[in-house]
């Protein structure tokens, strides 16, 4: 079978296409419900499809897949609860829209951006899978360390007021990250004798508890009146999209450079977009943290455009791009399919059934995700008796199906409590999970690293000047450092009058 | 508005005990096993080769028992924590525990006290050889090119390995052990990431499992200089086994190699033992089972009984002692008596 007629498969299928659609509303519904992610999902479904046949599972997964990173942005917006780490970014500036009164159109912007991003993705994916995946596979241990690095300075991102209290934070999710065993040698490190230590503490579970949690123990503190949300403005403008629309499209190419990344995905990948977002909109619509559209548009569009460039490395080399696609290798060889480079020269149309799967689903994306906004406005409307316990809930099921562990849902409840007076005393939460999620990374490949150069801090440095992509890594590093010191901005503001004369 | 959210609370408190009743079914008992769904275990990521072996060769195991059995991942801590929840449930053979080998040696690591010894091998399924690996530009042509150039220039070739324990660290040693090389090992997370660190050229060398090496040898992006076990593997029947090239090493490669099976808590009662032996000898035998182990490189076992228990121990023992001898256990095997292999 040819790849063109693989393509048309899903698009003439009315089964397929239904099953897709499927996919993309259980997916976005799924996504909103903090823990439920869709690595989940995937694997819930993973037992389902086992007996249906292949062209179907695909469908339904790549429907769950495109509709779970978006839909976790849903109560990020809401509530201040991130349906995944990917949507950790999507709250900072969402959630004090819709304390605004205006949670529908930010939505609608951010469902709109959502799909760009994808179809941006997508386009990457059929027309420079060969070029990005080469790219993707010359990234060495230096690199991979060097880019975490670089993630570790959103910390200054991610805050507003004092940065000292951030570091705090971050430092502490870096402590709770190294919990469990050593990567390496399979030691036990600080879990104080203790079995149920020896797995770590994933950093869905801290985040369900720190956000979710936390935000319904404020919530009975603070007593707020829940704000009438404005939902007669739902589809954005043209001219709305228009303004944002190279910002869009800026986040887009980060956010499919680091999803084709092995190891980095969708929570990287929007973090980094919002950073950047953060460092060059001059004029944003509202200050960044306080409300600005730009950050839920860079956020969003990234974390969905990580989508089409996960499955570059996935189908052309067989190496997942994130933990999502991981699961859908899984799958496909179940289904006595052998993913790989194998795939795409034997069986062109598989790629090209995904392809096609991945554009119907931003499709329907784009239907359910404007449809659904106006009702979804409503939860934010529902009187806090009924809402707080509803989050309690929702919180305590997300962290225990992660694991199926009861031990997930004492840890959840402490770091809600934790979250809470954190909260209380103005220290910032995001970067306690974004150090979390760094730790092995910068980790693993500060070690493997030192390993390659035999354990010489030179031949380390001496590697990392060595190699082009390093060396760009590393400037950008030092430049995103400097740029805020005085001295720098010194040296701009002596060059611009030269400029400008 | 007050009264009517009076009567809505009182709707949802009864909506609730009514939910939570409807939880505390009563348990089966005895001679009608099994009478409702099973629990399969498995201690490792979804997607992941234990997940995959285990949940085709359930698919067929359950049409024979007549009854579901869900699977559930259970994962941390190198499988440590699922083993230890199968442990802690009872002993009624509806909570099955799908593992590999690494679940006999968790005392020497210093990660759990429970081994095999606490449950019962209901089935072995399969075992997965090691390929040797190198990219295709590689100037080693051959397994011995490869070992030569060890020996000569120790510490210098870099292999990638995938922690303490795992497939190429145990080649690796067993190489050194055997050839009196010396390679620089750097570690990666699995097999994927060892493919990816092999295609970028982090790494000079490094042991994939069969199935995900085969790919990339049948397509000539890697080279293959040796299969580590006695056989060779069908589907790349060109690369030569370690054994038959060194016939110094065959004694060694009798057990090697990671496997997978199914087990129940040691208590359980002898009739369930032998309803779910017979449960997984069709599950096993099943033409789909064996289709999938063919195409994806795995060894059929197919062990039971006391044959299982002499393939679990004789396996203990020699990878204990390897891990113990190169410096890396938390314990000596002698203290969970566990024999020396014979040389």
């Amino acid at each position: 079978m040819s790849g063109f007629e693989g393509f048309l498969i899903p698009l003439l299928n009315i089964e397929l296409l239904a099953l897709v659609g499927a996919g993309v509303f259980v997916g976005i519904y799924i996504g909103a419900i903090p823990g439920l992610s869709v690595t989940m999902a995937f694997s819930l479904l993973l037992s389902f499809t086992y007996t249906w046949d292949v062209y179907a599972a695909l469908a339904a997964m790549v429907g769950i897949f495109t509709g779970g990173v978006y839909g976790s942005s849903r109560t990020a917006i809401l509530l201040n609860i991130p349906g995944s780490p990917a949507a950790m970014a999507t709250a900072i500036d969402g959630y004090p829209l819709a304390k605004l009164g205006l949670a529908g159109i930010v939505m609608g912007l951010s469902t709109v951006v959502s799909v760009i991003g994808e179809f941006f993705g997508i386009g990457v994916m059929v027309a420079a899978s060969p070029i990005v995946s080469a790219l993707a596979i010359h990234f060495s241990p230096y690199d991979y360390f060097l880019l975490a690095m670089m993630a570790l300075l959103l910390v200054g991102s991610l805050t507003e007021g004092a940065l000292g209290k951030a570091l705090i934070t971050a430092s502490l999710g870096i402590v709770i990250g190294m919990i469990g065993m050593d990567p390496f040698t399979s030691q036990p490190r600080l879990t104080f004798g203790s079995p149920t230590m020896l797995g770590g503490i994933s950093f869905i579970v801290v985040m369900i508890g720190l956000f979710g949690l936390s935000e319904a123990l404020m919530q009975l503190k603070n007593r707020a009146q829940p704000v009438k949300q404005k939902v007669d403005k739902i589809i954005p403008s043209w001219k709305l999209v228009k303004k944002y629309l190279p910002l869009t499209l800026r986040s887009s190419a980060t956010g499919t450079l680091l999803g084709a990344l092995p190891g980095t995905g969708a929570e990287v990948a929007s973090l980094m977009a919002y950073d950047q977002a953060k460092r060059t909109v001059k004029k944003p619509s509202r200050p960044f943290g306080k409300g600005a559209y730009e950050g839920v548009v860079a956020a969003e569009s990234a974390n969905n455009a990580s989508i089409g460039g996960a499955f570059i490395p996935t189908l052309t080399l067989g190496i997942p791009g994130d933990s999502g696609t991981a699961l859908f290798l899984g799958a496909l060889y179940i289904h006595g399919l052998r993913p790989g480079p194998m795939l795409m020269t034997g069986q062109p149309e598989f790629f090209w059934i995904i392809v096609a799967c991945l554009l119907l689903s931003n499709v329907f994306l784009l239907i359910f995700g404007l449809t659904g906004i106006r009702i979804f406005s409503k939860i934010i409307e529902i009187p806090k008796p009924f809402l707080i316990p509803i989050i309690i809930t929702l919180s305590i099921i997300g962290s225990y199906a992660i694991n199926n562990s009861i031990g997930d849902i004492y840890w959840m409840i402490l770091f809600g409590i934790v979250g809470y007076f954190l909260k209380l005393y103005r220290y910032p939460l995001a970067p306690l999970v974004l150090g979390i999620i760094l730790t092995p990374l910068i980790e693993n490949n500060l070690r493997r690293g030192m390993e390659i150069s035999q354990g010489s801090v030179g031949g380390f440095i001496g590697n990392i000047l060595n190699s082009p992509i390093s060396l760009v890594l590393l400037l950008a590093i030092l430049l995103m450092l400097s740029a805020k010191t005085a001295w720098f901005r010194r040296l701009v503001g002596a060059l611009r009058p030269r400029r400008n004369g | 508005m007050r009264k009517r959210n009076a009567n809505l609370i009182r709707l949802i408190a009864i909506a609730l005990i009514a939910l939570s009743l409807s939880g505390c079914t009563l348990s089966g008992k005895g001679g009608d096993y099994p009478s409702s769904t099973i629990t399969g275990v498995v201690p490792w990521g979804a997607g992941g080769g234990t997940d995959l072996v285990s949940r085709t060769v359930v698919s067929g195991a359950q049409e024979a028992l007549g009854k579901n059995i869900v699977m559930m991942n259970k994962t941390g801590a190198s499988g440590t924590i699922g083993q230890q929840y199968v442990y802690d449930q009872k002993a009624d053979g509806y909570t099955l525990l799908f593992n590999t080998g690494d679940g006999s040696l968790y005392p020497v690591l210093g990660l759990s006290e429970l081994t095999y010894k606490e449950f019962t091998p209901i089935y072995i399924f399969a075992r997965i050889a090691g390929v040797v690996v190198v990219s295709k530009d590689s100037p080693y042509d051959s397994i011995d090119d490869l070992l030569e150039d060890a020996k000569a220039n120790p510490d210098t070739i870099k292999m990638g390995v995938s922690g303490v324990g795992g497939l190429p660290w145990v080649a690796s040693i067993m190489l050194n052990n055997l050839f009196d090389t010396r390679f620089s090992q750097i570690t990666f997370d699995g097999d994927g990431p060892l493919i990816t660190a092999l295609l970028g050229d982090q790494i000079d060398v490094t042991v994939l499992s069969a199935g995900s090496a085969m790919q990339y040898l049948q397509q000539g992006d890697f080279k293959g200089l040796a299969v580590i076990s006695n056989e060779p593997i069908d589907a790349i029947s060109d690369v030569p086994a370690l054994g038959a090239v060194k016939p110094e090493a065959q004694s060694m490669l009798e057990t090697t190699g990671p496997w997978f099976g199914v087990f129940v808590k040691k208590e359980t009662p002898e009739d369930v033992v032998a309803k779910l032996t017979e449960a997984f000898k069709t599950g096993y035998e099943n033409e789909e089972f064996q289709t999938f182990l063919q195409t994806n490189g795995y060894t059929p076992l197919g062990l039971t009984g006391e044959a299982a228990w002499n393939h679990i121990n004789a396996w203990q023992s020699q990878q204990a002692w390897l891990i113990h001898d190169a410096g890396k256990s938390q314990a000596s095997p002698e203290e969970f008596d566990i024999p020396r292999p014979a040389q």
